[in-house]
């Protein structure tokens, strides 16, 4: 009884939806979607995206980093420069930087607690970009 | 419509020939248009939505892998592009929030709208379609209308295929409710007119 019922509403209602029929947009409708494709189309031809530096430019610039780096590996260049005073590395030593980095102690549980942290923010980068890419397109 | 003069536009609108996209726009403009009604419930709004629809699709031709049919794509993209035109203008469309009843009589019903002209009669069915909230309006108008598949709308609205099906069961049940509430008022209404 109860699913006669249903298939009564379910045949009902595909009846009426089909008898009512779609909306109509109105009659430039096409015309104006055409209109605005070609003005698109026209904007981007304008605004199309050029690098700053070129890729030929880019090349030039690694060629003579690379020339640079090999000439001062390679060469035989004097690199003590006359006028800088002789820094002593016992000074540097006695700074120990590192060494008081390595006096604080943390608890375990704010150890963990960041790192958790940090972990899902890094998840949820992950998360949010598949989102945001699935909205246009169909799997 | 059968779906490979759908591929056959597409490919030439890819190869740089504006026109076909014409046509691809006249074959589905009435649908769009109507998905974009159901969840806006404002003509000029609508229109717009729809129009954003297709100059949007245009733009993303080439990541449509056809994968699935166009019209799907097509129809995901109007679903969405409303629903962010909503949320764009902040604005909130009101619809009657009628319970879920069992109380209607679809025989009734049945002569109440075969008695009416039909121009009449389509007024009045889509009148009470619009009533509905938006999810269920799409729901039905792709359901019954469109004849898709709950797969293919599960695909267009991002709801899982179950959900649909559940929704489909009440969203009717409202449709029912709400027409018999119209008809009634209308048949009332034209009694005074006599």
């Amino acid at each position: 009884m109860e699913e006669n019922k249903e298939k009564q509403l379910d045949d009902f209602v595909k009846k009426i939806v089909k008898s009512a029929g779609l909306e109509t947009p109105s009659v430039g409708f096409t015309q104006n979607i055409m209109s605005k494709i070609v003005a698109q189309e026209a904007k981007s031809a304008v605004t199309v995206y050029q690098p700053l530096i070129s890729k030929k430019s880019w090349l030039i610039l690694a060629t003579i980093t690379l020339l640079l780096f090999a000439y001062v590996i390679f060469g035989k260049l004097d690199l003590t420069i006359s006028w800088l005073p002789n820094i002593n590395s016992e000074v540097l030593n006695k700074i120990g930087f590192m060494d008081a980095l390595s006096q604080i102690n943390l608890p375990n549980t704010a150890v963990y607690s960041l790192f958790g942290i940090i972990l899902f923010f890094y998840v949820q980068i992950i998360f949010l970009k598949i989102h945001l890419e699935s909205r246009f397109t169909l799997n | 419509m059968s779906q490979k003069p759908d591929e056959h536009l597409i490919n030439k609108v890819i190869k740089g020939e504006n026109n076909a996209y014409a046509v691809l726009v006249d074959r589905y403009k009435h649908m769009v248009y109507t998905l974009a009604l159901k969840i806006v419930k404002n003509r000029e709004d609508a229109e717009e939505v729809a129009q954003d629809t297709f100059v949007k699709a245009y733009s993303a031709l080439n990541e449509f892998k056809g994968e699935s049919k166009f019209s799907t794509w097509l129809y995901k993209i109007a679903y969405y592009r409303s629903l962010d035109y909503l949320k764009k203008n902040k604005r909130r469309v009101e619809t009657t929030t009628i319970d879920i009843s069992e109380e209607y009589n679809i025989a009734s019903m049945d002569d109440a709208l075969d008695g009416m002209e039909i121009k009449e009669r389509a007024e009045i069915i889509k009148h009470a379609i619009q009533e509905l909230p938006a999810d269920d309006a799409v729901l039905i108008t792709l359901y019954y209308f469109e004849t898709l598949s709950m797969n293919e709308i599960s695909k267009v609205m991002g709801i899982p295929a179950n959900t649909i099906k559940v929704r489909l069961f009440r969203g009717r049940k409202r449709l029912a409710k709400i027409l018999e509430n119209n008809l009634e008022q209308e048949i009332i209404h034209s009694y005074g007119r006599e």
